[in-house]
């Protein structure tokens, strides 16, 4: 079970910068995987519905947290955007603004059954993107 | 002058670095920009807790779209797309192409150069007013070139797509073969119509 309310989560990411904020490992990846190239971008991705078919995955402490005492935890979810399966990671941080930890394409464990359009797409196209 | 704090911990107990970055542009050229790193001492997460880099980028990116539109804009009109015929063609106010090479542009009229320079073909689309006939014609036409030039370089035999054109009495066709260690796939198509021959 999730330790926070998504839709609360995806609301703040609507607002911006005042009420969440996207780690730099997240920027990073958001880029490379999802062409989202500012935070300003990612969090109106997030906020304006991008995570479709969002599945919970699991709720962890954070790991980084300086004061084990007063666990923080770190919900993650995968969900489609389009072609791409991916992952997000948010917590609520001691400055309670939400903190987007992770923001890449999940290449592992995709359950969608994508096999026969990557088929028909492998016989027009040499280089096909491989799926692990 | 606010204080800069750590997102996650809180902790005011930052290291500030600069670094600088290269882009990528859509269709376009890379380009740099220096870009603030900030990253915690107390629990090592790292990020633009300055909230400076969003402007920084969008900076450097338009600079870069600029000339990229510029240049999307002359390949068009090698393509014997002139400013005018495109303006025509999409319905837009005469023009138009020009205030856009000044920088005088948004997002989607980029987007719509970048589809466009992608795709030439679609402003004959736009130009028959995006009729649904001649769109199907029209991709049926790009599949054919595209599966000719994939002929062209499968003609050592390797597994892919071989693309042949029939021509017999009352019709033409085209037949694609599709070889590969999993399966074969046989289509026939037509001018008129697109069936699948099981094989």
């Amino acid at each position: 079970m999730s330790f926070y309310v998504l839709t609360d989560f995806i609301r703040s990411c609507g607002v911006g910068t005042a009420e969440a904020f996207v780690l730099g490992g997240a920027v990073f990846d958001a880029k490379r995987d999802f062409n989202l190239k500012t935070m300003d971008e990612i969090l109106a991705f997030v906020g304006n519905g991008g995570l479709e078919n969002p599945v919970f995955v699991n709720t962890r402490p954070w790991d980084k947290n300086p004061n084990p005492a007063q666990p923080i935890m770190v919900d993650a979810y995968h969900f489609s955007a389009g072609d791409i399966y991916g992952y997000i990671a948010f917590m609520m941080g001691v400055s309670k603004k939400w903190n987007i930890k992770s923001f890449k394409e999940e290449r592992s464990g995709d359950p969608r059954n994508l096999a026969l359009a990557d088929s028909l797409r492998g016989l027009v196209i040499p280089e096909k993107k491989e799926r692990s | 002058m606010s204080v800069v704090e750590c997102p996650a911990c809180g902790s005011k107990k930052l290291k500030k670095l600069t670094l600088t970055e290269h882009a990528q542009l859509t269709l376009g050229d890379e380009f740099s920009f220096v870009r603030e790193n900030y990253v915690c001492e107390t629990c090592e997460e790292q990020g633009d807790f300055g909230l400076a880099n969003d402007e920084i980028f969008k900076a450097a990116e338009r600079n870069a779209e600029t000339m990229s539109v510029e240049k999307i804009i002359e390949y068009l009109a090698d393509q014997k797309i002139s400013m005018a015929r495109f303006e025509r063609a999409f319905e837009i106010p005469q023009r138009t192409l020009n205030r856009w090479k000044s920088g005088d542009f948004s997002s989607t009229s980029l987007a719509l150069l970048r589809t466009v320079a992608t795709c030439p073909w679609l402003v004959n689309v736009a130009e028959h007013r995006f009729e649904r006939a001649f769109v199907a014609s029209e991709i049926f036409q790009q599949t054919v070139r595209i599966l000719e030039h994939q002929t062209k370089q499968n003609s050592a035999g390797v597994p892919g797509v071989g693309f042949y054109l029939w021509d017999s009495v009352g019709s033409k066709g085209a037949v694609m073969v599709a070889n590969s260690a999993q399966s074969s796939v046989q289509l026939v198509a037509s001018s008129n119509q697109v069936f699948p021959v099981a094989g």
